[in-house]
């Protein structure tokens, strides 16, 4: 544990990853603060004033009040609208000071409002199919086809949702993937160095006779750094979430994910909150893979220069095969890349599994598990290859004698 | 305690960096002589673990050490070439560190530091940071952390390389006062170094042992071959020719030369009596200035 300690220290409590991590942050909320506001039909001050009051009125449980207020109100304002009667004098009584204005604000809750009230009369038509299918492919003694439509009315089934919230903030927060991206070059930066800096301090030697050398040595760098991938993990989520909220203001975190209209079929059945942490923990398992594998190239080479440049070539590598992949070349590979993790809910936001051993296993998992295994497989990597390197340490010191004297040594 | 060496070979494709290399070591100070490329940190490494032989066996009292290797560990302290080690780690915390490395009891760990943090006189520096230290604060340091686990045998290599001269005079006292209960070797190039304070020096050749001998056996074995010779310089250029010259002054045109030679090189030669380096050049000789 001491040991994990002053790994931590020697390889994050550094005065460049602080400035990193705090220009970085600094970069992700200005990132936020330039994303382009949600579109509006109008806009002046009283129609986001009138659009605040509504909210407030309609949002939480949908009661039968709320609703026929929305209803009652959208349905009056419809009329005026198809009537051409609109006036553009300012009205007190309209929440917007406007008809139009209102019109507008309550068409947008009543779409709301019917997608939530609506979800699970929508849903049931799938799950009718599902349930047919199934009977339809066990006839047919089509049994993956048969757990495959299975699957789909275990999780589809009894959906609903029943309290209304503006969760246009959390649309947008789970589409941002800017952060994910500064954590990578943070890793990038900070672990390049992991096991080049024993080299490069001379340390190498006096580490690898020591009794706590070889495998302890690596098994604390491997946990600081899972320590600091955690830390940082949370960190930009919170300070996403936090300049999400103030940007674009985040509601309904109770509410099931499927409650935000984009992930009408989310395949898994969670809270907005409860995905918010998924989706974190998905992000940082794929962290540490590249966080990984970036200490592997680290343990690879006696020199930062060598371990950061294909660390980095790596990393672009990862990132252009996630868009070779999504476009089709392979799907199931894009499966085997980390950023399939980070940009999680293109494997959530409908169903999609992959046959294993004919049994429909959803390809989030499919993901977790390769990650997993590539974890394990990295680590091991990083011992074989670390304790191999006690060559480099002879190369090491020539080249430190040749730099000092300008000789060779005994 | 005997660390004893046994035909030990280490070849890098086709070179031999130790050729059947063998010899006994007990309590004491050992020097390691050898020009650069002789096969010293070689054998360096090959005592400390760091690289395989390919051939020979080493056994420390009587044990070969790939058996009791964990055992042998706990005995060494070590100071590579050119340690840098953390810039950013404070000289205390380090120590503490290469204490958790070593796996010295936390109990023990703190009082161990001080102790040593006294004995190479940086108590005063113990908040500081590694990265200020100058070369003769970071080899005291270095000697500090290898003396953590109180070991049976102390490596040093080339440990006073770049020190001033008042530091590597601090430094060889230090090794001086250790040597008591121990086998240290002390690996260099800097024949003054061991003049001072080896009881034995070990001379090796592309890999091969050539002596093993107390220093003033060595310096035997060499009187009556030390001239010094008053010269001009085309009788210099003479002298450098056919000669192995140690030291040249210059004094109102005329030159002093420090010869190694079998035979009295001239007439006005005078016999002086010898120092280390004088063997260090008769052995791996062939300079010309």
């Amino acid at each position: 544990m001491r040991l994990l300690r002053y790994e931590f220290r020697k390889l994050f409590c550094k005065k460049a990853v602080f400035i990193c991590l705090a220009l970085f942050l600094v970069i992700n909320v200005y990132k936020i603060s330039t994303l382009p506001e949600r579109e509006n039909i109008t806009s002046y001050d009283e129609y986001f004033s009138g659009y605040d009051a509504v909210y407030d009125i309609v949002k939480g449980e949908m009661t039968e009040e709320k609703i026929l207020f929305v209803v009652e109100n959208y349905q009056e304002l419809s009329a005026l609208n198809e009537q051409n009667a609109f006036s553009n004098d300012p009205n007190e009584n309209r929440f917007t000071r406007y008809d139009f204005g209102d019109y507008i604000v309550f068409m947008q809750f009543f779409n709301g409002m019917d997608y939530a009230y609506n979800y699970s009369t929508n849903m049931s038509g799938y799950i009718n199919l599902a349930k047919e299918n199934v009977d339809f492919f066990l006839e047919r003694g089509n049994e993956y086809e048969a757990s495959v439509n299975q699957q789909i009315v275990d999780i589809y089934g009894g959906r609903g949702i029943s309290a209304y919230y503006d969760t246009y903030g959390f649309s947008e927060f789970f589409e941002y993937d800017f952060s994910s991206l500064l954590i990578i070059l943070l890793l990038l930066l900070s672990l390049a160095s992991s096991f080049t800096m024993e080299s490069e301090s001379g340390m190498d030697m006096l580490i690898k006779i020591s009794k706590k050398g070889r495998q302890h040595t690596v098994m604390a760098k491997t946990g600081a750094f899972v320590l600091f991938g955690f830390f940082i993990t949370v960190l930009f989520t919170a300070v996403d979430l936090i300049a999400f909220d103030i940007k674009f203001g985040l509601d309904g975190f109770f509410n099931p994910i499927y409650s935000i209209e984009r992930y009408f079929t989310f395949t898994l059945n969670l809270s907005i909150f409860g995905y918010v942490m998924l989706s974190m923990v998905l992000k940082f398992i794929a962290f540490t893979v590249i966080g990984l594998f970036i200490m592997f190239c680290s343990s690879l080479f006696g020199s930062v220069v060598y371990s950061f440049g294909v660390g980095t070539f790596a990393v672009f590598g990862i990132i252009l095969a996630d868009g070779t992949t999504k476009l089709g070349a392979s799907k199931f590979l894009a499966l085997l890349n980390p950023l399939s993790l980070i940009a999680n809910r293109y494997m959530l936001d409908t169903y999609s599994v992959v046959n294993i051993f004919d049994y429909p296993v959803l390809k989030i998992y499919v993901a977790l598990i390769a990650m997993l295994i590539f974890a394990m497989v990295l680590i091991v990597g990083i011992m074989f290859a670390y304790s191999r390197r006690s060559i480099g340490t002879k190369k090491l010191s020539l080249k430190m004698f040749k730099l000092h004297t300008g000789g060779a040594v005994g | 305690m005997t660390l004893n060496i046994h035909s030990v070979k280490k070849c890098y494709g086709t070179k031999n960096a130790l050729n059947n290399f063998s010899a006994e070591l007990t309590n004491g100070v050992y020097g390691l002589l050898g020009p650069n490329g002789s096969g010293k940190t070689t054998l360096i490494n090959i005592l400390v673990g760091l690289l395989e032989a390919d051939g020979g066996e080493i056994t420390y009292n009587g044990e070969n050490v790939k058996k009791i290797r964990t055992q042998y560990i706990d005995k060494i302290g070590f100071l590579p070439q050119y340690p840098s080690f953390y810039k950013n780690f404070k000289a205390e915390q380090f120590l503490l560190y290469m204490c958790e490395l070593k796996g010295i009891d936390k109990k023990f760990a703190h009082q161990r530091v001080d102790e040593l943090l006294q004995m190479v006189n940086l108590s005063q520096e113990r908040n500081k940071k590694i990265g200020s230290f100058s070369g003769g604060m970071k080899q005291r340091l270095g000697i500090a952390q290898a003396m953590l686990n109180d070991p049976e045998i102390l490596i040093l290599d080339e440990p006073t390389a770049g020190l001033d001269p008042v530091e590597r005079v601090r430094f060889r006292n230090i090794i001086s006062r250790l040597s008591e209960n121990r086998i240290v070797l002390l690996a260099t190039h800097i024949v003054s170094d061991i003049e001072y304070i080896a009881n034995e020096v070990i001379l090796l050749k592309e890999g091969k042992l050539v002596a093993q001998e107390k220093p003033q056996k060595l310096l035997k074995s060499i009187e009556g071959r030390v001239w010094q010779v008053e010269a001009d310089e085309t009788e210099m250029a003479e002298y450098v020719r056919n000669h192995i010259i140690g030291n040249v002054t210059f004094d109102n045109g005329k030159c002093n030369l420090r010869i190694i030679s079998a035979s009295k090189p001239s007439e006005n030669a005078v016999s002086i009596s010898p120092k280390l380096e004088d063997v260090f050049l008769d052995c791996f000789g062939e300079v010309n200035i």
